[in-house]
């Protein structure tokens, strides 16, 4: 009851803040210098038909009055147009969600397959060789560029030995867990060595306490102590790094979304810029703020889950 | 240590699963061709509306779902039918009569009418576009029963058949698209031509299929069309090579030799109308100066430029036309590097050096960049400082426009295999302001004006040899280099042209397993 309340109260305080982002996105693309009527009419268009094109989405009118529009269309549930491809926001959206959504989660879930059992070969051994073989290794990925680290993979595991696709999204769940495998594992890279040094950092932290000593002292098996009492305190830390990547994750993708030409919401949003397809933009930014609020929400909401002395509110 | 190994043998069945979780890359049966062409395309397409689009990406795609009255050869030198089976001038020159063919079909399975060609004709004709030059010639549309259009001009035009083989014309049917919603044309494009669209995932890929109604019979050879977006070049060549797609367009100039050296591929250099220049803003010191251009032109390293950007694949412009376009001078010698030359002609200019002038370019183009900074170094010889100014493609589009640069590399391809439209377009104000370098001159507009009514082409071919060497002359623009297309297809695909003004001709291709 209490987390409920907690819940209700802070998406209460998200209005505010959904306004104040509205307000700040919708000043700062129209700062951006460029027209998106040349944009799309392209380098010939006459001056006819970029007034024309002016008048018909409203660009002739004064700042504050597209504001009032556009807020007023937004909370009638109307995204707009996407100027650049001539079609409702709303319709450009759901398989772009889908994508980066398929993407970010599947890359969150490779970090943390990979990352799990190489923190615990590092906290089990110590300043040992393995240890500090696994610290080497995934200094590797923190400092390679995500496109250069695609670019590798592409080469090797989808050129040389064509184990995966090189491009696109495919079609059905099991293509789109084949064509994103790669992808997803070069947005993961560098988060997965984030999370395996903290996680090993938290580790080593955690079996130094002494309810793990107690429990090792009451003759429990050493698998029992590591999940259900070392592990399990270890991830307070590990599901805050979770949470802030999610919020980041979008942004993140882009490179990758670009290098394997996947239809994401990074690779709109970039393109959505360039064109100065205001419309797409404003919505998208809109979105990813208020997903950033729901996912810090939802990381706070698990902490007493993981750890019964954490109190929220 | 135990926990470790069953982890870690977890993780590693899960990636086996994984990479066996679909069949093989290829689609391969028994067949002996694919049933798909597959081709990948470093652009997107994002309307195909062909009166009101001029991004080659749209274009070469809408290319395939539409038809005009006459199409340009593959050679692009000439005509041949299409929809009109032949046509007929009257003995003045200003009335065309069109000859449908009786046989046929937009892929809805509507037969073609003559009301269909005039609707879009008369809708390309009012449309204030980038295209209303094509049909600036026109007085009246007509249909003749259901298979002839009549079509009367002002007076004789040279260029008609070329005017009329555009892509702007291209027939829709009026029936679905009269009173159509807004984005329908551009969303839901329906033609007659050999493919048709199914489906378009935007942003990732355009799926055609064949047309069942096309007109010639065996046409398409394959039964599916699929241009798939690809932006990044190095993911965009993978993909051919490890078969993702058949083909691709546009890799870059530096990857030929390599592309060349692949024995499972064929990397080809298309002839095409494809002429990179600067276009000078003449409005203002130094650049109003005449002789201070031709200066620039002399001090212009085209041989360097050619090879810092294509790598030795471009040709060094000698004038505004393209190679490939009827009555291109061969024996004009442009302007030939010529430092010397070009230190005179400063000092007869009058322009003090060392002076400063700005070059606006799209960042981050794979083009344009080199170009600058080769320009750069090339006119430091000279005195001038060349300052860089990269913006965004639609910044630079934004300021060029409002005229707000001093130099502006850009580029052009013909849309029609005739001198005029580019003529018309880059030494005549009217439609850009003669690519926005304000240039304007009397005897260059009456040439112009000559060269889209004479219909002798002897006559017709001196005024354009006479307007290549008043616009070398004037200098209003620094032609750089004409280059080829580049493409590159798997030995497996058979029957790929590119026109030279550009668009792609599938109908022919097939790709076997």
């Amino acid at each position: 009851m209490h987390l409920l309340n907690y819940a209700v109260r802070r998406i209460g305080q998200t209005l505010p803040v959904a306004v104040l982002v509205t307000v700040l996105i919708f000043l700062l693309i129209k700062l951006i210098p460029g027209d998106p009527a040349t944009a799309i009419l392209g380098d010939r268009a006459s001056d006819a038909a970029v007034r024309a094109l002016h008048q018909q989405w409203g660009l002739d009118r004064p700042l504050w009055q597209q504001y009032v529009v556009y807020m007023g269309n937004l909370v009638t549930g109307n995204l707009g147009q996407s100027l650049r491809y001539r079609t409702p926001v709303v319709d450009l959206l759901p398989r772009r969600i889908g994508v980066t959504f398929f993407l970010v989660v599947y890359s969150m879930l490779l970090s943390v397959l990979i990352a799990v059992p190489l923190a615990i070969v590092g906290a089990a051994n110590r300043d040992r060789w393995p240890d500090q073989m696994v610290r080497g290794v995934i200094t590797l990925p923190l400092a390679s560029p995500a496109f250069w680290i695609g670019i590798l993979l592409l080469i090797v595991f989808a050129l040389r030995l064509g184990w995966f696709p090189a491009a696109g999204y495919g079609e059905g769940a099991t293509g789109h867990l084949r064509h994103l495998f790669l992808p997803a594992l070069t947005l993961s890279a560098a988060f997965t060595a984030v999370l395996t040094r903290n996680l090993r950092s938290s580790l080593i932290d955690v079996q130094t306490t002494t309810y793990v000593d107690f429990a090792r002292s009451k003759g429990l098996a050493r698998q029992a102590v590591l999940f259900h009492h070392v592990l399990r305190a270890a991830m307070l830390p590990v599901v805050t790094l979770i949470g802030v990547r999610l919020s980041f994750a979008i942004g993140g993708a882009v490179v990758t979304e670009t290098v394997f030409a996947l239809p994401g919401l990074g690779s709109l949003m970039v393109e959505s810029i360039m064109a100065r397809d205001y419309m797409v933009v404003q919505t998208l930014t809109l979105a990813f703020a208020l997903g950033a609020i729901l996912i810090n929400l939802v990381t706070d909401l698990v902490y007493p889950l993981l750890d019964p002395r954490v109190r929220v509110g | 240590m135990r926990t470790v190994r069953v982890v870690l043998a977890m993780a590693i069945v899960v990636g086996l699963i994984l990479s066996g979780l679909a069949p093989g890359g290829s689609n391969a049966t028994a067949q002996q061709f694919k049933k798909v062409i597959r081709f990948g395309v470093n652009r997107e397409q994002t309307d195909l509306d062909p009166v009101t689009q001029d991004a080659n990406p749209d274009i070469w795609a809408f290319m395939q779902i539409y038809q005009q009255l006459v199409r340009v050869n593959v050679k692009g030198d000439g005509f041949e039918p299409d929809l009109a089976e032949r046509w007929t001038t009257s003995a003045d020159g200003k009335t065309w009569t069109f000859f449908l063919r009786k046989n046929t079909k937009f892929s809805n399975g509507d037969p073609v009418k003559a009301s269909d060609a005039v609707w879009s004709l008369k809708r390309a004709h009012d449309f204030k576009g980038p295209w209303e030059w094509a049909l600036e010639a026109v007085q009246d549309i007509k249909a003749q029963g259901d298979d002839q259009v009549v079509i009367t001009l002002k007076e004789p035009w040279a260029p008609f058949l070329a005017d009329i083989s555009l892509f702007s014309n291209s027939i829709l049917p009026e029936k679905v698209f009269k009173d159509a919603k807004p984005g329908d044309i551009s969303n839901k494009p329906l033609g007659s031509g050999p493919f048709m669209l199914v489906e378009w995932k935007k942003g990732e890929e355009l799926v055609m299929k064949a047309n069942p109604y096309y007109y010639e019979q065996g046409f398409p050879k394959t039964a599916e069309l699929h241009l798939r977006y690809i932006p990044d070049d190095n993911a965009r060549i993978i993909a051919l090579q490890s078969g993702d797609v058949d083909g691709i367009d546009y890799p870059p100039f530096s990857r030929i030799a390599e592309l060349q050296r692949d024995s499972r591929l064929e990397a080809q250099l298309n002839p095409s109308t494809e002429v990179r220049h600067l276009s000078l803003n003449i409005r203002e010191a130094p650049l109003n100066n005449v002789k201070f251009r031709q200066a620039l032109a002399y001090a212009t390293d085209r041989a360097a430029i050619a090879k810092a950007v294509c790598f030795g694949h471009c040709t060094p412009a000698t004038t505004f036309l393209p190679i490939t376009t009827p009555y291109f001078n061969k024996d004009s010698k442009g302007y030939p590097y010529d430092l010397q030359k070009a230190f005179a002609l400063i000092k007869e200019s009058g322009v003090k050096t060392p002076l400063t002038i700005k070059v606006l370019y799209r960042s981050g183009d794979a083009v344009q960049q080199p170009i600058a900074v080769t320009l750069k170094e090339a006119w430091l010889k000279i005195g001038i400082n060349l300052e860089l100014e990269p913006f965004d493609r639609t910044a630079a589009t934004t300021r060029y426009r409002a005229n707000e640069f001093q130099l502006y590399i850009t580029g052009w391809t013909n849309d029609i295999p005739d001198p005029s439209q580019l003529a018309a377009y880059e030494l005549g104000f009217t439609q850009s302001q003669s690519y926005h370098s304000g240039y304007q001159s009397k005897e260059m507009d009456e040439l112009i004006a000559r060269g889209l009514r004479e219909i002798n082409v002897q006559k017709r071919r001196q005024i354009y040899y006479q307007i290549q060497d008043l616009a070398l002359r004037d200098s209003p623009l620094i032609w750089l280099y004409y280059s080829p297309y580049t493409i590159a297809i798997s030995k497996k695909m058979k029957g790929f042209v590119q026109m030279a003004t550009g668009p792609w001709i599938f109908r022919n291709v097939t790709v076997s397993e």
